[in-house]
C-alpha cells in the first residue's frame, strides 16, 4: 500500500532497489536523497525520505538520544554562556576557548592574507555577533572577516554581513567590529571565523601561535612522519581579496597553517 | 501530488523554497537564516495547517540529509 494520494516513485525506490534497511549506509540514503528539490513537485519524494530515514533509524537500535536531555555521558562540559559582574563582564575570547581555541596566553603576530583563511569556532551564546579583534600593526591595507556555517567540519556558507578594520585608521589595540547586517549565531553550534585582506597591505593583528593550535583540517598522506602537524584550519586560493557567499565547495579547500586570530565575541 | 487531504494550491511554504534541493539547504537551517525564515510568518490557524504540515516535512527531510541522527541512537 503506497503513501496515501501518492503517485509511484520515481527515484528514491528505483535508486535503492535491491538495498536492505538493515544494510543501507548513511552516505548511500544521503546520496540518493539530497538532490531532491524541496518543492510541491516532489512531495511525494520528501514524504519517501523522511519515511525511509525514520525505518533506517529504526532498525539502528532503540531511540534513546530521543527521550534524554543533551549526552548520555555523565560529563557534561558547558561553555562558559552568561555574562556576569552584573553584565559587565560580556566578552569572550573564543580563540582561548574550549573547543578550538588554545591554552596558553602567548601571542603572535597575524599578518593579513590576500587568500581566505578560516578557522573553526564554537559559539558561547546565542544572538547577534560582534566580533572584537586587537591591532598590533596599524599599517595599511583593510581587513575583512565574516562568519561560515558549518557543514561536515568545513565553511559551507557566509552568515548575515561582513566585518571590516581599515589599518591605519584609529591606531593600535582592540577594535570592535559591526558588520554590515546582523549575524546570528547559535549557543554550542560550530562556525568558521574567515579572514581576508581586501585590500593588500602591511597592517596586521594579534594572533595565537600556530604550534598552540589544534588540528583542524585533514593532512595530505605524503608526509614522511607526523611531526609537522601544521593543518589549522582551511584556506582558499580561488577568492582573492574576497570572503565568498558561498556554499563553498569542500574540495576547493586548501591547507591553513596559521593560528587563528586572537578574537573575541560579544553577542547582542 | 499533495500531502492527503491538502488542498492543491502552492502557497508560502513551496513557493519560498522553489530551485532549493535538500542539500542546498541544509547550510541554512540556523535561526535567522533561509529555511527558519520560511516559517517566518506562518500564523498558528486550522486555515494554515497545510502550511505547516509542509514546514515539518521539509525540515524533516532536509535534516535527514544533513547528517546521520547519531544522537537519536546513543
Amino acid at each position: 500500500m503506497p503513501l496515501p494520494d501518492a503517485k509511484p516513485s520515481t527515484r528514491i525506490y528505483e535508486l535503492l532497489k535491491n538495498t536492505d534497511l538493515e544494510n543501507i549506509t548513511f552516505s548511500e540514503f544521503q546520496g540518493v536523497a539530497k538532490t531532491i528539490f524541496a518543492e510541491q513537485g516532489a512531495e511525494d519524494e520528501l514524504r519517501r525520505i523522511v519515511l525511509l530515514n525514520l525505518a533506517r533509524l529504526s532498525v539502528v537500535g532503540e531511540w534513546t538520544g530521543l527521550t534524554s536531555a543533551g549526552s548520555s555521558n555523565e560529563f557534561d562540559l558547558q561553555l562558559p554562556g552568561t555574562d556576569t559582574n552584573s553584565g559587565n563582564n560580556n566578552m569572550y575570547i573564543v580563540s582561548r576557548m574550549p573547543g578550538w581555541g588554545v591554552t596558553s596566553s602567548s601571542t603572535t603576530s597575524l599578518g593579513s592574507n590576500e587568500d581566505p583563511h578560516f578557522w573553526p569556532w564554537i559559539s558561547p551564546k546565542t544572538g547577534n555577533l560582534t566580533i572584537l579583534i586587537d591591532v598590533v600593526s596599524d599599517g595599511t591595507g583593510v581587513l575583512g572577516l565574516a562568519v561560515y556555517s558549518d557543514v561536515g567540519g568545513v565553511p559551507y556558507a557566509k552568515i548575515g554581513g561582513d566585518y571590516s578594520y581599515t589599518f591605519g585608521s584609529t591606531g593600535t589595540g582592540l577594535k570592535t567590529l559591526t558588520p554590515t547586517a546582523d549575524v546570528a549565531v547559535e549557543r554550542g553550534k560550530q562556525y568558521w571565523l574567515g579572514v581576508v585582506e581586501t585590500t593588500n597591505g602591511n597592517g596586521a593583528i594579534r594572533g595565537e601561535y600556530a604550534l598552540n593550535s589544534h588540528v583542524a583540517g585533514p593532512a595530505f598522506p605524503s608526509l614522511s612522519n607526523l611531526q609537522n602537524a601544521a593543518f589549522y584550519g582551511v584556506a582558499l586560493e580561488n577568492s582573492n581579496n574576497t570572503l565568498p557567499a558561498g556554499p563553498i565547495t569542500a574540495t576547493d579547500f586548501l591547507t591553513n597553517n596559521d593560528g587563528q586570530p586572537r578574537w573575541a565575541a560579544q553577542f547582542g | 501530488m499533495p500531502l492527503p487531504n491538502a488542498t492543491t494550491k502552492e502557497g508560502r511554504v513551496y513557493a519560498l523554497l522553489k530551485g532549493q534541493t535538500l542539500e542546498s539547504l541544509t547550510g541554512q537551517l540556523a535561526a535567522g537564516e533561509f529555511l527558519p525564515e520560511v516559517g517566518n510568518p506562518i500564523s498558528i490557524e486550522e486555515l494554515n495547517e497545510d502550511e505547516l504540515r509542509r514546514l515539518v516535512l521539509v525540515k524533516l527531510a532536509v535534516e535527514s540529509v544533513r547528517a546521520d541522527w547519531v544522537g537519536l541512537t546513543s
